[in-house]
């Protein structure tokens, strides 16, 4: 499993983060294969009419102990030209921290998805492989502050 | 001993101030042109920022809380297995007179 882009949404997280869209990450307890993820669903929403990423059977979203969703909002996303690479890099500027992650609640991957008024209208990006077995500790999402989470060439 | 209740009542303070915030973005960016909800994004930058700011030291702040408490219950434990501490006392030491 490594970090994959839904087809139908490669190239869009730059465009949606520079028209002031916010990111919002989802934590995963089951994700389909990488060759199945990103060819993509009925639709690109995060759930709604059965068609979305969490209503196939494969993408099942972490919700036990102190596992939440966590909101990046605009001004807390860095986009950055890097001219060297000739890439766009999104960068989320603070951590997502989880305290005290009660065991048998592991995740596999975390969603980065546009956020929105309701799962109906979140655009989902990506996956991003986060495996973690969880023993009671806090559990913390480095993201990296010079590379990015996500890069558009 | 760190107060936990009053550091957790600072998350929770915090975490409700973003989540405040968030239902306010997500009702303007349903509600406003492209244009309005840029400019309105740009005119609360500095909000955004200064609200993640306090979520992210309240968290830090509770996690060192957590990290003294849980060092000071290995210690302790450890120095009830090997006698030095009766777990019936708390924190007295055997041995001294």
């Amino acid at each position: 499993m490594g970090d994959v882009a839904l087809n139908d949404m490669k190239g869009r997280l730059a465009e949606i983060v520079g028209a002031g869209g916010d990111i919002i990450v989802i934590p995963l307890s089951a994700v389909e294969a990488d060759a199945t993820f990103q060819d993509g669903y009925v639709s690109v929403f995060v759930a709604g009419g059965g068609n979305g990423i969490l209503d196939a059977a494969g993408n099942t979203e972490q919700v036990g102990s102190s596992w939440d969703r966590k909101v990046h909002t605009n001004a807390n996303i860095t986009l950055t030209v890097d001219d060297t690479n000739n890439l766009v890099r999104v960068i989320l500027d603070s951590d997502s921290t989880w305290n005290a992650v009660a065991a048998s609640n592991d995740v596999v991957a975390l969603l980065i998805c546009e956020d929105g008024a309701s799962d109906a209208v979140r655009r989902v990006i990506g996956s991003w492989a986060f495996v973690v077995t969880t023993d009671g500790n806090d559990v913390v999402a480095n993201y990296d502050q010079a590379l990015g989470i996500w890069t558009a060439a | 001993m760190p107060d936990l209740k009053v550091l957790k009542d600072a998350c929770d303070a915090a975490e409700a101030a973003k989540a405040e915030l968030v239902t306010e973005r997500r009702a303007n960016r349903e509600a406003m042109s492209p244009r309005a909800f840029l400019e309105y994004n740009d005119a609360t930058r500095a909000k955004q920022k200064a609200i993640q700011a306090t979520v992210d030291s309240c968290d830090n702040d509770f996690r060192e809380a957590l990290k003294v408490i849980r060092s000071d219950a290995v210690d302790r434990a450890i120095r009830v297995a090997v006698g030095t501490v009766d777990e019936g006392n708390s924190g007295v030491e055997l041995g001294n007179g």
